[in-house]
């Protein structure tokens, strides 16, 4: 019980008083039962009770407000538990390395920030009511158990199949469900197709006819399943509520038989197992989710156990710092394997020995898959290495200097990340921002108001211009741009290698160029080619 | 209502069948309370454990009846709708796919695609709750009648209540659907601090302040969540809560006040009661599917709204002329054109209030069969819309487009661009290369060779067994493709900018001559001014207008 564990350990506050009013809402609703039995019989006698009328309008009070303190403070502290399993493994994934964060990967720890915590959203408040009714139940039990125990002993039975019966076939439905959803996704994807592939779609007749038939196959199986589907849960959903009338004919037509005196009780025993019958069904509309939300809880312990154990080592990162910036960062001999799942070796990069020194271009060239973006991920400190070693100004970097070493860089990956607030920088200086934004020729599509772009739903190339403006208030010693002119057109690409990158260079930054633009090569102080993993000896490429 | 306009778009037949499936649900469910409340009494009042065997049977039926009707009204009307569905969605593709290009961007196509998708998810996932609300409403109405006939005091009372206690519950759950939507805002918010951070973890990494700067806004946004929340569960549980009271105020009614007003009807004051429980699920069932029918009703309208919208962005020429015959054979080469000409051609967009409009042109070019021609200008100076313009994509404001002294107009588009192959700068790969044929994969393999690609991504049955790969990767895969189709024009936007120098090497000094050689016409927009020479021809686009340059080496403008 997950669930309930969590509960106990995360929000134990309000329990006792929870359960207490829980209580106090069923008795509540026992004795409604009783008062409306009682009174419905009184009234067939000729009086009304002011008494009984009284003690009615009491329950009902009481069971209102009972009813909805349980049900609000249980929903808050439900909202409060999602809200400390959301926070911590937010702040966990943010302290954890690259590596890590890789290998879980990003669908699995997007599901679990996301998909994970919404479900028990969705799920915790119905668990509530669950609980809540199911506790109601217990007493209402107990009142036709006073009633007839035969006839709660029956009427219980029944209710209990009833419950078992809905939870039984939970996991049919569930695979039907699976099979609709996965051919729907199948129209969906290839309504993606013909949308993202719009131009080639009209520039061939052949090719639209074929991927429209396709489609139309997609969606008329998607339209089969689906049928298919609903007709499962109508005749689930018919049997479950026929199960719940039953419950009533028992009562009359069947209990009668076995129990002498029924009789005398036969009405106010009806009525209880009408007022049954609501819960039960809630109750067993509630039960299979508690597997749903025990398994989106597994799933969020199970990422935040490969967190916390790969935290251990990266937590001592943040410890110590450098003594002042770097004018020289170097990898000696540096080594990174990367393996499949059975540590096998898969490709390996290095040794690498390189030197990037303060005031100089270093540019990096090679071709695709030769070692370029992970030499940039080990001199950046994003990856440990397997051999080897970082070295800033001579010294060996030590595990806890990781994090200051870090926050020493400015970088702009190929696969680089812009947010729409700017995070890194306190009071970012509006002269330079606008300067940088008129030499991108940038000034009437972006403003930056209150630290953030007002929007960066531009092209690749104008997001990389923004990035680099971020990089520039950011002023950091050490800068690293991977391919950044690549989206560019020639004006700009022009402007980044004769205006940019020497503007940088002269006031004495580290700079780490990858870049394919041979026509530039000749404004590098050093170049490092890679190959298949390694560096080459210079040669030129015409 | 759209719902009903979009079930009767199967036929007639639907609605009266989801009418006559409910009816039979309710008055079964109605004859149980009936033939129960009926036993109970009569028990109570002979004073003995007395079993009407006929009235059991009676009540078995009654049962079997229900569960017969209630899960073929589910299904019935859910079939219907998904057929409706399937139908109104096919349209709506077939109306994409004939949607003229310029129009259908301007339409907003994540708007599109999100339309159709969410519109189709709702009303699908919802129809029984349709079905089971439409049951709901004759139900309660047959209780209604029961009770009347029963006692007319004690049915005018709880009419009169459950109007006024509807009528607040609906006014609760106004509130509450604003809240909803607070609430997703702020999720969205949360959402996208989370895809910040996934997104961009290594920049989070090099920077300490700007982790913890996304933690705190995390933090912030989640308690915010919190309270917004816990917020909507208080308005909603009142709400719910609400409702339960209302019905055991209605209990109340009936034994405390009824008495009061008709003493004939005293006795019958169980059956009231229990035909009050009998209205408590498909009440509560109602109220739950009102928020999931606006919704589903929302959908359909869009739904349908879209087909109008998607009818009047079609091209010109939505019937496409018969096929040419041999699209799908083996050589196109010999499909006859011998030039392509751009005759004072002018395409302007159209601005925001106040600004000038861009226009590109007019464009006087004649490209002739088998001559490689390079496209060049900075950033959007019209190489794109040149060849969208080319391609007949675009449809010029004035002047024409003519391939061999024949206007390429409204019929012939589609022959126009059976000419050529492309990969635009903004291509698609498709998962599988449709409307090609049974693709030779010796062929295929062979142009995998060619690009280098061979030993990462192989070829069978019409698909690469890879795509995800990045983007330049991609792109020698769209070569493939393009060439794969055979035809006498390749047209290329900014193909080479994802490779890497030794590719892009080979790219213009290897592959572009030997397609030359082979015959194809090749218009290729790009920015490598050193291999410039490649092309036979080079025509620069500045502020939409077009120069023929010389193809040596030269200083860029």
């Amino acid at each position: 019980m997950r669930l309930f564990k969590a509960v106990v350990r995360e929000i134990p506050e309000n329990l006792k008083s929870l359960f207490f009013m829980t209580v106090l809402a069923a008795v509540a609703t026992m004795s409604l039962v009783a008062l409306v039995s009682t009174a419905a019989k009184e009234g067939g006698g000729g009086q009304v009770s002011g008494r009984l009328m009284l003690m009615f309008a009491i329950t009902v009070i009481l069971f209102h407000v009972t009813h909805i303190y349980t049900l609000v403070t249980a929903s808050r502290d439900t909202e409060r538990l999602i809200h400390k399993l959301r926070v911590g493994l937010f702040n966990l994934i943010r302290r954890t390395d690259l590596v890590t964060i890789e290998k879980i990967g990003h669908s699995d720890l997007q599901g679990a920030l996301t998909q994970d915590t919404q479900i028990l959203a969705e799920v915790l408040p119905m668990l509530v009511i669950g609980f809540q009714q199911a506790v109601m139940l217990l007493f209402l039990a107990a009142y036709l158990a006073w009633l007839s125990p035969f006839a709660c002993i029956l009427a219980f039975s029944l209710a209990g199949l009833t419950v078992a019966i809905r939870f039984s076939r939970v996991k049919g439905l569930r695979t039907l469900m699976q099979s609709a959803d996965r051919a729907e996704k199948r129209v969906f994807d290839g309504l993606a197709e013909l949308l993202h592939g719009f131009k080639e779609i009209r520039m061939s007749n052949p090719r639209a006819d074929d991927l429209t038939g396709a489609l139309a196959d997609a969606s008329h199986e998607s339209r089969i399943t689906s049928s298919l589907l609903k007709a499962q849960w109508g005749r689930n959903y018919a049997v479950i509520e026929a199960m719940l009338f039953s419950l009533v004919g028992l009562m009359v037509f069947v209990v009668p038989l076995f129990v002498a005196g029924f009789h005398q009780v036969v009405l106010p025993a009806t009525i209880a197992v009408l007022f049954i019958s609501g819960p039960v069904s809630t109750v067993s509309f509630v039960t299979p989710l508690v597997t749903k939300a025990e398994l989106a809880l597994e799933n969020i312990e199970k990422i935040k156990n490969k967190l916390t154990a790969a935290a251990k080592t990266a937590s001592s990162e943040e410890t110590g710092s450098l003594e002042k910036s770097p004018l020289t960062i170097a990898l000696k001999r540096a080594e990174l394997s990367f393996r499949d799942e059975n540590g096998m070796p898969l490709f390996k990069v290095g040794p690498l020995t390189a030197e990037f020194h303060a005031g100089q271009i270093t540019m990096i060239t090679g071709g695709n898959g030769s070692g370029k973006s992970t030499l940039l991920r080990m001199l950046t400190g994003l990856i440990p290495l397997d051999s080897g070693s970082l070295i800033a100004d001579g010294v060996e970097l030590q595990t806890e200097q990781m994090q200051d070493y870090r926050n020493r860089f400015s970088a702009i990956f190929s696969d680089f990340h812009l947010s729409q607030r700017l995070t890194s920088i306190d009071e970012p200086n509006p002269e330079i921002i606008s300067i940088m934004l008129e030499r991108f020729g940038m000034q009437d599509k972006v403003t930056l108001t209150g630290g953030s772009f007002s929007t960066i739903d531009l092209s690749a190339g104008q997001r990389k211009r923004l990035a680099f403006i971020v990089a520039e208030l950011e002023d950091n010693p050490i800068i690293v741009l991977d391919e950044w002119a690549a989206d560019q057109d020639p004006y700009f690409r022009r402007i980044f290698y004769e205006e940019l990158l020497p503007d940088l260079k002269a006031r004495g930054k580290i700079i780490i160029c990858v870049t394919h633009d041979d026509r530039w090569f000749h404004l590098s102080d050093k170049m490092y080619r890679m190959n298949e993993g390694q560096i080459e000896e210079p040669r030129t490429i015409i | 209502m759209n719902l009903l306009r979009l079930l009767q778009s199967i036929g007639d037949k639907p609605l009266r069948k989801l009418i006559a499936f409910a009816s039979a649900s309710a008055l079964s469910t109605t004859l149980v309370l009936a033939v129960v409340t009926m036993a109970a009494q009569k028990i109570d009042k002979t004073k003995e454990e007395f079993v009407d065997l006929p009235v059991a049977a009676l009540f078995l039926l009654c049962l079997l009846v229900y569960v017969i009707y209630e899960s073929r009204l589910v299904e019935q009307f859910a079939a219907d709708i998904e057929e409706a569905i399937d139908q109104l969605r096919m349209k709506l593709i077939n109306r994409v796919r004939h949607a003229d290009l310029w129009q259908l961007e301007h339409f907003g196509q994540s708007r599109l695609f999100g339309n159709i998708t969410q519109s189709c998810k709702i009303i699908s996932s919802n129809s029984q709750y349709l079905a089971l609300a439409t049951r709901s409403v004759i139900q309660i109405a047959l209780i209604l009648i029961y009770i009347a006939l029963v006692s007319m005091v004690s049915f005018l009372l709880l009419t009169l209540l459950l109007a006024a206690a509807a009528t607040t519950y609906y006014r609760l759950g106004l509130s509450l659907e604003k809240c909803q939507e607070e609430l997703s805002l702020d999720e969205a918010k949360l959402f996208e601090c989370v895809s910040d951070l996934l997104d961009g973890f290594k920049e989070q990494r090099l920077c300490s302040k700007r982790s913890n700067a996304l933690g705190d806004e995390f933090n912030e946004l989640s308690s915010r969540m919190v309270e917004a929340r816990s917020e909507l569960h208080r308005q909603s549980w009142a709400q719910f809560v609400f409702g339960e009271s209302m019905f055991n105020l209605m209990l109340g009614l009936v034994v405390f006040v009824v008495p009061i007003y008709s003493p004939s009807d005293r006795t019958e004051l169980v059956k009231i009661s229990a035909a009050v429980l009998f209205m408590v699920p498909p009440i509560f069932g109602l109220m739950q599917s009102l928020s999931v029918l606006r919704a589903a009703k929302a959908a359909a309208g869009h739904m349908m709204g879209l087909d109008t919208e998607l009818a009047n962005i079609a091209e010109q020429s939505s019937e496409e002329p018969a096929k040419p015959a041999a699209s799908n054979g083996n050589n196109n080469f010999n499909v006859n054109f011998s030039e392509i000409r751009m005759a004072d051609l002018v395409f302007a967009y159209p601005a925001p209030g106040g600004e000038i409009p861009f226009t590109l042109g007019p464009l006087n070019v004649r490209i002739l069969r088998g001559e490689v021609i390079f496209i060049t200008g900075g950033n959007g100076s019209g190489k794109s819309s040149f060849i969208k313009l080319l391609t007949s994509l675009y449809h010029p404001e004035r002047g024409r487009l003519l391939k061999d002294n024949t206007v390429v107009s409204a019929p012939r588009f589609a022959e126009h661009r059976a000419l050529m192959a492309s990969v635009f700068s903004d291509f698609h790969l498709f998962t599988r290369l449709y409307g090609i044929g049974e693709v030779d994969s010796m062929a295929a393999e062979e142009l995998l060779r060619w690009v280098e690609m061979d030993h990462i991504v192989g070829f069978k049955e019409n698909r690469f067994t890879r795509t995800e790969l990045s983007t330049g990767q991609r792109k020698r895969l769209a070569l493939v493709a393009a060439l794969l189709e055979k035809k006498p024009i390749l047209i290329l936007d900014e193909w080479a900018a994802d490779q890497d120098a030794f590719f892009r090497k080979k790219f213009y000094r290897e592959i572009i001559p030997e397609l030359k050689r082979r015959g194809m016409t090749i218009i290729a927009v790009t920015h490598d001014d050193r291999y410039f020479d490649a092309a036979d021809r080079r025509l620069h686009l500045e502020e939409g207008q077009l120069r023929e340059l010389q193809t040596s080496k030269e200083e860029r403008p």
